[in-house]
């Protein structure tokens, strides 16, 4: 019977945490597969799926591949602890060409024939089957793995499928994205995801400044998170109002700057609304003006949670490797206006003073500003 | 109620078309191909519907294929009327993007492509158009209506110019926007090539239709069971053929009301927005009555686009994408000053608009451009 082995990767390392890390990851892989019927066991540092539909396998391995904590999966061969048995699903996993080795590990020893002796001998079987193979024990392309366990039963398998490794979604407390629209937010919201992170976003949003269309980009690009980090919300805040304001009464170059705090203040009540610890952000040192280290202290100092910028030290092209690994580039690069676009100062300051921006800041009546965003919030689940 | 001005992206269903569509998706939905007695009854109205359009439109139903659409339609003008492997393509700087990507494909295929200025008001300048014709020039596209400005261009006179100087030229003209909503006689233009589509004019999306003048050669991109003499194979979308038939016939009967309507539309549009200053329309002569294009200083035509909508009025832009790079080709080649060339909004009318709308829409303009103004170039301290 073929079935799905599930190696998780960092857990066992938390000691007495390891059933609270556990229970995350099992939770989060039957979440991810809820759409197949199959069987889920625990075996010791190991998952194992059987009794599925194999017409489905491709698409299940797809799943589990990329869900945060699975270090890696194999599909093997279940049979008896038998020799035909075992030497037959060997040479069904063995390639027909290159190099290569058995590798076998009998966590059962009433089984008679010692581990070694039982690699020579199957591995003399598969090259009797594929003459064309060479036998290397050091280096080879392939191996053939035998996993006698003690339950009576036997792995069998050729390949052992790389995962996205990472902390199980939910170990890593909760954050809130700032999603706008763009390249970096959701590589920022994949990264900190795959550290354990929970996620929810929040989007400002200047109807009928940018088109629902930019609105609707954002939710487009949530649920290619949503693969990575299972739940999201978004709230998608008015700022129409904070923009004109800020546009109205302070002085252009300050525009994205003062915006970006407004941002930062709302993205901070957001958190403690709903239990979240952090704030995310996509920035990337000197990226743009309001990346600066100046920018960033400016936007910095009204946060009093943590915020966490995982791109903070990545190059464009690095952000657009992982941006199109996760399957968001295509949909970022989409042509519409964002709230940060629309007002653009012909020349940003790009090392504004702290206290230079608070004193242009003082023009407008914050709290008011950011109550009334508060209470304009659409907030959309994403599933 | 929708007040809805964007009739050149696309029309509402007449509801005489709409029997027809669901009369042949759940009663005489038989394929036209097939052998049995019923389905040739649907065979027959096909070719009805075929002689019907012809009749309209000037031409023989041997000339009329049925696509998918104005850009497949496009598509298989610009690709598949090439007889030699070398020449040069004239084509105008305003031609839609179905045709316009089209030559650009040929021209990653080894032929020259030659782009043809045009005039501030987006017609096509016929003269630096003609000067690109030579005998080495295989294909010469102009299309009829700008669907940007309105810009009526005089296809008849730019065919037989480019027809004297060489005769060998395949001519097409895209009629997307002309079909239904000014005169049109295929013949009495003469291209070689014209094409449109349905759901331009109260007909359904996906149906469009290409003339290929009779002895023209013209190959198929499109291979299968034959359909359309084997130009474009596919199960015919026989509803919305037939559609489209109808569609033709009831916007000929109407062309004449619809045309004195719309030329009062603008009118009164222009009395309205004489209140405000700095705004243009960008094609006042030789244009069709159906498009408006209309450029404001200090806005953005997205942004008021989007300011319309919460009147319930739907308008379009002039450029399909104002965004960052990505300029309108035809902004470009109108050469409109930068402080209006973000500000292009574009107003499309059918029949299905009231004055009475058209003079909402004229009130709504003028508030939310002043109101747009005020807070681009709002106070500052």
């Amino acid at each position: 019977m073929k079935v799905i082995i599930i190696r998780y990767s960092e857990i066992h390392l938390k000691g007495n945490n390891r059933d609270f890390f556990e229970s995350a990851l099992i939770s989060n892989l039957k979440n991810s597969l809820k759409k197949f019927k199959y069987e889920f066991a625990r075996s010791n540092a190991r998952y194992i799926i059987r009794n599925f539909d194999e017409t489905v396998l491709e698409e299940m391995i797809e799943v589990i591949k990329n869900v945060f904590g699975v270090h890696s999966l194999s599909v093997a061969e279940e049979v008896e602890t038998d020799y035909e048995k075992i030497s037959e699903a060997a040479i069904k996993s063995a390639p027909s060409s290159g190099t290569f080795k058995v590798s076998t590990n009998r966590a059962d020893k009433r089984f008679p024939i010692p581990s070694m002796t039982l690699s020579a001998e199957i591995g003399g079987k598969i090259l009797e089957k594929y003459p064309d193979l060479t036998v290397d024990l050091y280096n080879p392309n392939n191996t053939v793995f035998i996993d006698i366990r003690e339950n009576g039963k036997t792995f069998v398998y050729g390949e052992i499928i790389k995962a996205v490794n990472g902390m199980p979604v939910g170990t890593g407390g909760k954050g809130i994205i700032m999603l706008s629209g763009g390249i970096d937010s959701p590589v920022a919201a994949y990264m900190m995801a795959k550290r354990g992170m929970s996620l929810r976003a929040v989007h400002f949003h200047s109807f009928p400044y940018t088109s629902m269309q930019a609105k609707q980009k954002v939710l487009d690009l949530a649920k290619i998170i949503k693969k990575y980090a299972l739940r999201i919300t978004v709230d998608v805040v008015s700022f129409t109002e904070i923009q004109t304001a800020i546009h109205e009464k302070c002085p252009e170059e300050y525009m994205i700057t003062i915006m970006r705090r407004f941002m930062m203040r709302i993205a901070e009540r957001l958190a403690r609304q709903n239990g979240a610890g952090a704030v995310i952000t996509g920035e990337s040192l000197g990226q743009v003006a309001s990346q600066t280290l100046e920018s960033i202290t400016s936007t910095n100092s009204v946060a009093t949670i943590p915020v966490f910028r995982p791109l903070i030290g990545f190059d464009k092209d690095e952000i657009i490797d992982i941006s199109q690994k996760i399957g968001a580039f295509e949909i970022s690069i989409l042509p519409y206006e964002d709230c940060c676009t629309i007002f653009l100062p012909k020349r940003p300051v790009t090392k504004p003073r702290l206290s230079a921006v608070e004193k242009v800041e003082s023009a407008l009546n914050v709290e008011e500003l950011v109550q009334n965003a508060m209470s304009n919030i659409e907030s959309v689940t994403i599933d | 109620m929708i007040h809805y001005f964007d009739n050149c992206a696309t029309t509402r269903v007449d509801d005489d078309v709409l029997r027809i569509l669901n009369d042949y998706a759940v009663e005489k939905y038989y394929n036209p191909s097939a052998r049995s007695t019923f389905s040739m009854h649907v065979a027959n109205d096909l070719a009805v519907a075929r002689e019907n359009i012809a009749d309209k439109l000037g031409v023989s139903a041997g000339e009329i294929y049925f696509t998918s659409g104005g850009t497949e339609s496009d598509n298989i003008a610009v690709l598949g009327a090439l007889r030699s492997k070398r020449g040069n393509i004239v084509v105008s700087a305003i031609e839609h993007s179905a045709v316009f990507n089209a030559v650009k494909e040929l021209g990653s295929k080894g032929y020259e492509i030659r782009i043809a200025n045009t005039l501030t008001d987006g017609h096509i300048d016929v003269e630096d158009f003609l000067s690109k014709v030579d005998e080495y020039t295989v294909l010469a596209c102009f299309m009829h209506v700008s669907n940007e400005t309105g810009a009526v261009n005089d296809v008849k006179s730019i065919n037989a110019s480019v027809k004297s100087k060489n005769n060998k030229t395949v001519t097409f003209s895209d009629g997307v926007q002309a079909v239904g909503k000014i005169p049109v006689n295929i013949r009495y233009l003469g291209v070689d090539l014209y094409s449109f589509a349905s759901h331009k004019i109260h007909g359904s999306k996906g149906v469009g239709c290409l003339f290929v003048k009779n002895g023209v050669k013209i190959s198929s991109l499109v291979f299968g069971g034959g359909q359309e003499k084997g130009l474009r194979s596919g199960t015919e979308y026989v509803g919305g053929i037939i559609g489209l038939a109808k569609a033709v016939e009831l916007a000929q009967k109407r062309l004449e009301v619809n045309t004195a309507d719309f030329v009062n539309y603008k009118k009164v549009l222009r009395d309205c927005l004489a209140g405000i200053d700095g705004w243009r329309e960008n094609c006042k002569n030789d244009v069709s009555p159906a498009i408006m294009s209309l450029s404001f200083q200090n806005v953005k035509g997205e942004v008021l686009l989007h300011m319309l909508e919460n009147y319930d009025i739907i308008v379009g832009t002039g450029s399909a994408c104002s965004s960052k790079n990505k300029q309108s080709r035809l902004v470009k080649a109108i050469g409109l000053e930068s402080e209006f060339s973000e500000g292009v909004i574009r107003i499309s009318f059918s029949k299905y608009n009231t004055l009475d709308e058209v003079k909402l829409l004229g009130d709504k303009l003028i508030y939310c451009v002043n109101d747009l103004r005020k807070t681009m170039l709002g106070q500052k301290i």
